[in-house]
């Protein structure tokens, strides 16, 4: 049995684009490597299962966070706290999109999203490591979404 | 008398979002409520007249199908349309969840024409 997907990362730049036009009216671009990273650094990720097992990670710095909250909520300064949630919702909806377009036999499963703080050299790890991440320009913050499959 | 819609999702954010699309989509002249989960939500429509339930699936503690599940067995709130607002990949869970008797669902992510497409007939139902 075929226990990996393929990774469309057109589908998954689409439901990135998608979900940060509809969600807070933020509009994203291609990003040209190498991707810097800039100020603090959040990692969001949700594991998922069903025809394939594994997780999605977004790396973003905090200054996405507080554009999201911005927009969404109208508040100018955001806690931490907000920025983590405002974060994790922008992944689950990537991620529930996403999987959902791969149109599965069998249906996905996902996880809540996990929020931790990472440092440049573990943005750089997931942003430039081997090319596979899908990093985008969203009006001046980079975003960097991946996904590891599990054997 | 104004209407009463319980919003239902961990997040405050998207509870924020929620509450912008729906005054976008028109509901302008109604009471908007908000719970974090689904244990929050059931108290409070113990304690008050609520309309209409906007439930996300995804939530710790009680999640969203457990609480549609809860309202629709319990004889004082199962009259209540429960309309699921989720980005779960899972069509099956919520096929289920139409079958044993919510109302509607709403994919996140959503617009303010969606919100009035699966709102509005519903309450007109409820009338």
């Amino acid at each position: 049995m075929n226990n990996t997907i393929n990774l469309d990362a057109q589908g998954l730049a689409e439901a990135i684009a998608l979900t940060l036009e509809s969600m807070a009216f933020v509009s994203v671009a291609p990003a040209e490597p190498p991707y810097a990273a800039a100020g603090e650094l959040v990692l969001i990720e949700i594991d998922f299962s069903g025809l394939a097992q594994g997780t999605l990670r977004l790396a973003a710095p905090v200054s996405l966070g507080q554009l999201l909250v911005a927009n969404i909520d109208d508040v100018a300064d955001s806690d931490p706290d907000a920025v983590r949630d405002a974060l994790k919702e922008l992944l689950n909806v990537v991620s529930g999109g996403f999987l959902r377009s791969l149109g599965a036999p069998r249906p996905f499963e996902m996880s809540l999203p996990r929020a931790s703080t990472i440092d440049g050299a573990r943005w750089d790890e997931l942003a430039n490591g081997d090319g596979q991440a899908v990093v985008l320009d969203a009006e001046g913050s980079l975003l960097a979404v991946r996904i590891v499959q599990h054997a | 008398m104004k209407h009463c819609y319980l919003i239902v999702d961990d997040s405050a954010l998207t509870r924020a979002f929620i509450k912008k699309t729906l005054r976008m989509a028109g509901a302008a002249d109604v009471e908007l409520l908000e719970a974090a989960d689904g244990a929050a939500a059931l108290q409070t429509m113990h304690s008050r007249r609520v309309d209409l339930v906007l439930a996300d699936l995804h939530m710790p503690g009680m999640d969203g199908a457990e609480l549609a599940r809860r309202i629709l067995q319990d004889p004082r709130l199962k009259t209540v349309p429960i309309i699921v607002v989720s980005a779960d990949p899972n069509t099956d869970r919520v096929a289920e969840l139409k079958r044993e008797g919510i109302a509607g669902y709403i994919g996140k992510p959503f617009t303010p024409e969606a919100f009035r497409d699966a709102v509005e007939p519903i309450l007109r139902r409820a009338q």
